[in-house]
């Protein structure tokens, strides 16, 4: 079986197409942590962004104190109260731009903390405990827990560190403002800057994964390994022929194939994994493994799991997915001998899957459904369960789902390929 | 036992393609496989290997059952060159089937020498002519020295020198102790292959030796051959006459010499006497006559 598998990598080695998709995702990878790196927020900026703050506004307390010298009356006042309260905020600043300098992020995440559960305790106390502005109790006491955790664990933000402007959950709904169209426009400004981005290996690795783990790296895996089981007819002319006048076992011929596509699969993602190992620890750092994931749970509860442990359920989650589409490819394979044909169906049988599973979310038997787990990061987050309403739709549901359905479609298969072969063309 | 097929029958749909096939070989022989197309050639060897299910009968090949696999480490079968990879080299080819077959690599060289296809080993199949693909299929087929080589269409495709060579390479395999059945529609090349053809014809087999036919004709060339026939006539001499005149005479049937002699007495010049082989194809002439003619 190995010896097949290894004339079977042999094969993807020497094929022009599959080199071209492997160069396509090595120019992806590097892409992307390219673009990662652009958008990460360093420490160098914030301590930029902090000094500047404090600059400009020691010139405007200067250009106050100005005024103040000539003013008069309740103009006066209200100057001297601004001047204080700028001042009492430039001390803040100041003490923040030291903290930042030092890189204590204990005593950052502890201000956070303070002033985070604060607010939390001034919401239950006026009873906001169910409301969908931002930043939400949820929101919060996430933030709180989040930064108790990276505390804890001796883990470095990600910047910038700000509750108020770069931390949404799906809680948060709206934000107070006069003008509805400036409140949907201010939300969409704090959703997209709660995506940080960090060139250290473990963040590169989510948020590739993030983009990665659904339709498109299905597809993508599909046409990259597909060859394998397709390419060669199973049944018909064709090279499998010179595997079947070899002392191989008919079904070993089948099962190193299949055992090929998941073997090639798993070497990819580790190799994807090195790859954001070592670009990142050459441009940044390695990063934390632990750093934590927000799991959302039912009624406004939630978990936290370590970067790491979630990377990991993501993998073997969309590693299944993988094999349950790879069962699709050989049964396909099977009925019609017809690369380009298995292909088709297969995509075909996939898009329709995943359209009938959105409309069949709420459901009783949504759970049982593989297509429903196909995208796995809202799978993982419980964001799908949560946006549903339907909290069956699970890691553990997905992982029994994906694996019964593979065995089916496989069982199916080997019967489809017996009966072929009683019948012989 | 070499081979042993015992009441072959295979069907596609309704149509039965082998009717009973009957074949014992018990030592190593050269037989070759001759009929029309259609007529059911490489759909016994596919049988005989396993590529087909049967649909009656019993099939042993080297004493073991045709759906045992391990039998491929003594039986080898040159197919037709779809089986190729094109983005693959001969020697990875050739690599692969002495990994699967745990012969040692060295045989890659050795066999590549053999073919003679040492200076397109490492290109690539997709960039192969013809004939060096049949080339890399006889060293596929014969790599692992096999008891019993089973063959396609081997000549396909191939120059009049690949052609001898491939002949000597298979009579240096018998002179081994290879059994070989070969199916072909290169007459000529059986000829001076073997004298053993089975003749297949609407799914039937036919197996004659051409050592049971007159093997040789004489085909003379005379000054009056209108007077030539009387008096061979007269002489009750069984002749023929061909398309250019000549008079054929079966050797099995007359004494070349009295022949002579009665033409020379009645002043009959013999210009010129050939004396030919009767071969595959006059034997496939006569078996096929009918498809011929349509």
């Amino acid at each position: 079986m190995f010896r097949l598998m290894l004339f079977e990598f042999k094969k993807i080695g020497r094929s022009n197409f599959a080199r071209i998709l492997i160069v396509a995702l090595i120019l992806f990878c590097i892409g992307f942590y390219a673009f990662t790196y652009v958008n990460t927020t360093r420490i160098e900026d914030e301590i930029q962004s902090i000094q500047s703050t404090i600059q400009f506004t020691e010139q405007d307390l200067n250009k106050q104190r100005e005024t103040l010298k000539t003013a008069e009356g309740a103009e006066a006042t209200e100057l001297k109260n601004n001047i204080t309260f700028y001042e009492e905020w430039l001390v803040g600043e100041q003490n923040k731009l030291e903290l930042y300098n030092d890189e204590n992020w204990q005593a950052i995440l502890q201000q956070e903390i303070d002033e985070a559960e604060a607010d939390a305790g001034s919401m239950r106390y006026n009873g906001q405990t169910h409301t969908f502005s931002h930043p939400t109790l949820f929101t919060l006491d996430t933030y709180v827990a989040i930064s108790k955790w990276m505390q804890n664990n001796e883990i470095t933000p990600l910047l910038p560190v700000d509750r108020h402007f770069s931390y949404v959950t799906l809680y948060d709904k709206e934000v107070i403002s006069t003008s509805p169209a400036e409140a949907e426009m201010i939300m969409e400004t704090f959703r997209k800057n709660s995506i940080k981005y960090s060139s250290s290996s473990i963040h590169y690795l989510y948020r590739l994964f993030e983009i990665s783990f659904g339709f498109v790296g299905v597809i993508f895996f599909l046409f990259l390994f597909g060859d394998i089981v397709t390419k060669e007819g199973l049944g018909r002319n064709g090279p499998i022929h010179l595997l079947r006048t070899q002392p191989i076992h008919r079904d070993k011929i089948l099962a190193s194939k299949f055992l090929t596509t998941i073997v090639f699969s798993s070497i990819t993602l580790i190799s994807i994994i090195a790859f954001s190992i070592i670009v990142g620890g050459l441009f940044d750092r390695i990063g934390d493994w632990d750093y934590p994931v927000l799991i959302y749970g039912e009624e406004r509860t939630f978990t936290l799991m370590g970067m790491g442990t979630f990377l990991l359920k993501a993998s073997s989650l969309f590693l299944l997915i993988l094999i349950f589409c790879y069962s699709i490819l050989i049964l396909f394979s099977i009925l019609t001998k017809r690369s380009l044909i298995t292909t088709g169906l297969t995509l075909g049988i996939l898009l329709i899957g995943i359209g009938m599973s959105k409309e069949l979310v709420t459901s009783t038997i949504a759970h049982y459904i593989p297509f429903q787990y196909f995208s796995v990061f809202n799978v993982l987050t419980n964001e799908l369960a949560l946006t549903m309403e339907n909290f069956n739709i699970s890691y553990v549901n997905g992982m029994v789902s994906l694996s019964i359905s593979s065995v089916a479609l496989l069982l199916i298969t080997y019967i489809i390929s017996v009966i072929q072969y009683r019948k012989s063309n | 036992m070499i081979v042993e097929v015992k009441g072959l029958k295979k069907r596609y749909k309704k149509q039965l393609v082998l009717k009973g096939i009957d074949v014992q070989i018990e030592s190593p022989q050269i037989i070759a496989l001759v009929g029309p197309n259609g007529s059911g050639k490489t759909t016994m060897l596919n049988c005989m290997t396993n590529l087909l299910s049967i649909t009656e009968g019993k099939i042993e090949l080297l004493g073991k059952k045709y759906t045992d696999a391990s039998l491929f480490y003594d039986v080898s079968y040159l197919q037709d060159n779809r089986i190729l990879y094109g983005n693959l080299t001969g020697y990875d080819h050739l690599k692969f089937i002495c990994t699967i077959q745990k012969l040692p690599l060295t045989k890659i060289k050795e066999v590549a020498r053999r073919v003679g296809m040492e200076s397109y080993l490492k290109k690539r199949v997709r960039n192969y002519s013809l004939g060096m693909k049949q080339h890399l299929l006889l060293a596929m087929a014969i790599i692992n020295e096999p008891k019993l080589l089973l063959m396609d269409e081997p000549l396909n495709g191939l120059d009049p020198t690949s052609a001898i060579n491939m002949r000597n390479i298979l009579l240096e395999l018998y002179k081994e102790g290879t059994t070989i059945i070969v199916s072909s529609h290169n007459l000529d090349e059986i000829d001076r292959l073997t004298n053993i053809i089975y003749f297949m014809k609407d799914g039937a087999l036919l197996k004659e030796s051409l050592q049971d036919f007159s093997t040789k004709n004489y085909i003379m060339t005379v000054n009056n051959p209108e007077k030539a026939k009387k008096i061979l006539s007269e002489q009750k001499i069984p002749f023929t006459i061909n398309n250019q005149n000549q008079l054929e005479l079966e050797e099995k049937m007359i004494e070349i010499q009295t022949v002579i002699n009665h033409l020379n007495q009645n002043d009959i010049t013999i210009q010129d006497i050939e004396n030919q082989k009767i071969g595959a194809e006059r034997r496939y002439r006569e078996l096929f006559e009918q498809e011929l003619s349509s």
